[in-house]
């Protein structure tokens, strides 16, 4: 019974910390627009944007979702099929970019794309739309074609990696005697055949759940979209700019609207790919047996010319736009020539601040406070999570461990600034006081981070052998001493891949920390960089600070992930 | 271990609370004012006058030490105010302007100052004079034109709102959103009055026909200005795009451009009678907040001469000192001419209409 509690308390406070505010933001937003969510999904049309916001949303994520398996399938095949030398540096170098943080990404490739900059100065001017791209936009017809394409080109860049991370395990650990044995069939001496009836079915999970999450990504996408794409919403942009309306009785109520009804349509499109993709995985968990990778590059031999220049030049691709952001913070441009000079005096603004605007150590001081505790409470949340989901399991009872696994995930069916609408007016419900609370913007952080920790754990969790639990009760341990002296232990690698990845996390956190910092007074790093760029650039230093600011974010992100890197690739690990 | 867990998360989650004082009724709302612990917390948008040396004065001479909660423009400021009636975290509101101050004021946001004030100019307290908000700067909104893209693309000088539906000026006009601008909301007031005084056209109607002209509506005036408007220093600036040879901002803000250009602009203010709007931005004490000496302090720190006399460069807008203008410095005064005959739209007006202008100028842009 009293093991029962023990395992009840944590899932409990984990469901009423994520359920609550969400139940409350929806109670109040159903009590303001007097309908209930479907209702207001089919309202969406009252708003002048509700409707093109919708459309614009699905198309460019499955634009982006194509675009980035085109980039990304020969990429994984090149590198799943030959052997690289530092192939470990190769795959960090294209990881990169999916552990940016979406504002450094968006800063990286204002940099790239601006007037002056590397594509204006080869004649691809994405921003003002002329020449090469003006002729294109006219020709299709699409306005602003321009900021599109720079927008499915972040999104592409942002989520290769996915594409990269799902396909080339499977093609690198693949036996290579199966394709050998197609090849025997007489229907397996056409390349085509061999793609269409071979490789296909083969990569097909993988290929499909790449394409899933990328579109969920691109889907929920709100940095990219508000800073390369700045006439065009998405759902998601569209919510967290006029959702600081929102939840106001009598007050511009069709906003309210919105947000109800775009919440609810979004979480019910995210809802259905995960589902979708987790379906995808089981089934491929289940497909076929594996070898070792480097058994199955050897006997392919080394890469050829074409895919030595095409994984150059994704590497390239991928380094390219925060190498520019770095330079942007030197490289100044003068306010009234088309000269720039170098200088440090970004970096000197950025680092002494002013009170209007934190400066760098006050922001990065929130960020590390909010990210210790995001850290703090999802690990142990998480762990007390995964702890009675594996009880349950250990337990006979299945299927109310599959249940309380499902509700933990619930958030990653939840953008960033739908959590951070959710907690601003649930907290209004609850407890106003809270809005002055300067730990406040650390719930959305950890409702966020805590799925991927009991993700992390409690694979971890099912492959400790019972037998040292057995032999610490032979030593007569207590609960607590097999915990702390046989469990933890065991765990630890896992424990700081988790805590590395949930400080990452929060540290790179825009969408949620963007809505509640509107309320509050605390600046973090990404907010810094929102607001710097937001800021009439009277001054030439005021864009070169918002660099120096996202440089710095992107330097302490990359640092969390290093740590998790090696310890999950020296020691392994569930995610 | 749980136990651990647990009273770690009830630390955590356990905020601070203030305790509400001094409950007082005016003009039928509950005045209350919160426990006095020596921070003046401001929420306010980008004000650039209050620099840290500024702010830094101020805590040096009155003791109290500042905390700012930021919003993007003035209707943030309202929407935080309103979002947080029941718990207010400012003492302070800082930018609230004409056209959005009479809803605070009904929804019983403010509350009333005691500071003391010097001369102000009798313009300045036109929109409102009573003790809940005290105005801190002024300027006048309206169109500016690109002159030097005019005259090369041989479009003459508009001299009425109704030309700029002709073709000449097809996707080459960018207006701030008035929903979510300042700047948007005044001109888009001034609209209203303009078509009810100068012409049989309904300003809906002409902001449709703007829309069908593919004027560029974008969500700040930051955008507008600095993005799309050719004949502004945006063209210095990174991801400009220059599309529009007319835009809303004040009319001095020729000026400025002259004053940080070395007295050289290409841009031009447009005076069109009633088609510009007088904005007054205001300091005002929030129901519910800190300390009234706090508040009365700032008040009094703002108005003063040192501080105020030097909006013009500090903050690029207009005294509110009886007596003060624009300097001449750089031809900032030059470029800055005072609208003969702005818009005369009353704030009460403003308040009982908005919401229906607003959904009405909606419907007629398609705009956000």
């Amino acid at each position: 019974m009293k093991a029962a509690v023990g395992r009840g308390v944590p899932v409990a406070l984990y469901l009423v910390l994520i359920l609550v505010p969400l139940i409350l933001a929806l109670e109040r937003l159903m009590f303001v627009t007097g309908v209930n969510p479907i209702q207001a999904i089919l309202h969406l049309d009252e708003h002048p944007f509700g409707v093109d916001a919708v459309v614009f949303t699905f198309v460019q994520a499955i634009l982006s979702a194509t675009l980035t398996l085109m980039l990304g399938l020969p990429i994984a095949w090149w590198l799943g099929r030959y052997e690289w030398k530092r192939i470990g540096i190769i795959r960090a170098a294209l990881t990169l970019p999916f552990v940016t943080p979406t504002v450094v990404a968006a800063m990286g490739f204002l940099a790239m794309i601006k007037q002056g900059g590397l594509l204006d100065s080869i004649g691809i001017d994405l921003r003002n739309e002329t020449g090469v791209v003006g002729s294109f936009s006219s020709m299709i017809g699409v306005e602003h074609s321009g900021h599109i394409i720079a927008l499915l080109l972040a999104h592409a860049w942002f989520n290769l990696a996915l594409v990269i991370r799902f396909v080339e395990p499977k093609i690198s650990t693949l036996p290579p005697r199966y394709e050998n044995a197609f090849r025997m069939l007489p229907i397996g001496h056409s390349r085509l055949n061999r793609l269409t009836q071979f490789w296909w079915p083969m990569l097909r999970t993988s290929i499909l759940s790449a394409f899933v999450f990328t579109f969920i990504f691109s889907f929920t996408s709100f940095a990219l979209v508000r800073w390369l794409a700045p006439n065009m919403w998405t759902l998601e942009a569209l919510m967290a700019v006029e959702g600081g309306a929102a939840g106001i009785p009598g007050y511009r109520v069709d906003v309210s609207v919105l947000v109800l009804g775009g919440a609810t349509l979004q979480g019910l499109v995210l809802l259905s790919a995960l589902a979708f993709a987790g379906r995808w995985q089981q089934k491929q968990s289940n497909e076929i047996e594996l070898v070792s990778e480097n058994f199955s590059r050897k006997y392919i031999g080394k890469p050829t010319t074409v895919p030595r220049i095409g994984v150059v030049v994704a590497t390239v691709y991928a380094l390219t736009p925060l190498f520019l952001m770095v330079l942007s913070s030197v490289r100044i441009r003068n306010r009234t020539s088309e000269s720039y000079r170098w200088s440090l005096d970004a970096w000197d603004y950025a680092f002494r601040g002013d009170l209007t605007y934190a400066s760098i150590p006050e922001a990065l001081t929130n960020s590390l406070v909010y990210a210790g505790g995001c850290l703090v409470v999802s690990c142990i949340l998480g762990f007390f999570v995964a702890q009675s989901i594996h009880n349950l399991e250990q337990n006979g009872q299945a299927r109310f461990a599959q249940l309380v696994d499902l509700l933990s995930m619930l958030p990653l069916a939840l953008s960033g600034v739908m959590v951070g609408l959710g907690v601003l007016l649930g907290i209004l419900k609850i407890w106003p006081v809270l809005f002055s609370w300067y730990a406040l913007p650390i719930l959305p952080h950890a409702m966020l981070t805590t799925p991927f920790v009991v993700r992390i754990l409690l694979p971890a969790m099912r492959e400790i052998d019972s037998s040292y639990d057995d032999a610490g009760k032979v030593l007569g341990y207590t609960t607590m001493q097999r915990f702390v002296r046989i469990k933890l232990p065991l765990l630890k690698p896992q424990i700081v891949v988790a805590a590395a990845l949930s400080m990452a996390f929060s540290l790179g956190e825009f969408g949620a920390s963007w809505i509640l910092m509107r309320s509050g007074a605390w600046d973090t790093l990404p907010v810094l960089v929102d607001q710097l760029m937001s800021r009439p650039k009277y001054f030439d230093l005021v864009e070169p600070i918002a660099m120096a600011t996202a440089t710095i974010l992107m330097c302490m992100t990359f640092l969390l992930f290093v740590i998790a890197e090696r310890f999950r690739s020296h020691q392994g690990g569930g995610f | 271990m749980i136990r651990v867990g647990f009273i770690l998360l009830v630390l955590l989650f356990a905020p601070l609370s203030g305790c509400l004082s001094t409950d007082s009724i005016t003009d039928e709302c509950v005045i209350t004012t919160s426990a006095d612990d020596k921070t003046l917390t401001i929420v306010t948008y980008d004000i650039i006058a209050l620099s840290d040396e500024v702010l830094q004065e101020f805590t040096n001479q009155t003791g109290y030490s500042i905390e700012m909660i930021r919003t993007d423009d003035a209707g943030g400021i309202l929407e935080q105010l309103l979002l947080t009636k029941e718990a207010p975290q400012a003492d302070l509101a800082l930018g609230l302007d004409n056209t959005y101050l009479q809803t605070a004021l009904d929804n019983c946001l403010l509350a009333p100052h005691s500071a003391t004030l010097p001369d102000l100019d009798p313009q300045a307290l036109v929109p409102y004079a009573g003790n809940m908000a005290v105005p801190f700067d002024q300027g006048y909104v309206c169109l500016n034109v690109d002159t030097q893209a005019l005259e090369q693309n041989n479009v003459s000088y508009p001299t009425t709102l109704e030309e700029l539906v002709n073709e000449d000026w097809r996707g080459r006009t960018a207006f701030p959103s008035p929903t979510t601008s300042s700047p948007g909301r005044a001109f888009m007031t001034a609209t209203i009055d303009y078509f009810e005084q100068q012409s049989n056209m309904d300003a809906m109607e002409w902001w449709e026909a703007m829309s069908d002209n593919d004027a560029i509506f974008t969500s700040g005036w930051t955008e507008a200005y600095e993005t799309h408007y050719s004949g502004g220093y945006g063209v210095w600036g990174e991801g400009h795009i220059g599309d529009a040879w007319l835009t809303v901002s004040y009319c001095h803000s020729p000026g400025v451009e002259a004053y940080y250009g070395g007295n050289y602009t290409i841009s031009s203010a447009l005076d069109i009678d009633y088609a510009s709007f007088h904005q007054v931005e205001y300091a005002a004490k929030v129901n519910g907040g800190g300390s009234q000496s706090a508040v009365d302090a700032f008040i009094e720190f703002l108005l003063s001469e040192e501080i105020n006399i030097n909006m013009p460069e500090n903050n690029l807008m207009y005294s509110v000192l009886d007596g003060q203008d624009l300097p001449e410095t750089d031809g900032y005064r030059h470029h800055s001419p005072v609208p003969t005959q702005p818009s005369e739209i009353t704030t009460e007006r403003i308040d009982d209409e908005m919401e229906s202008w607003l959904m009405d100028w909606r419907k007629a842009t398609k705009a956000l």
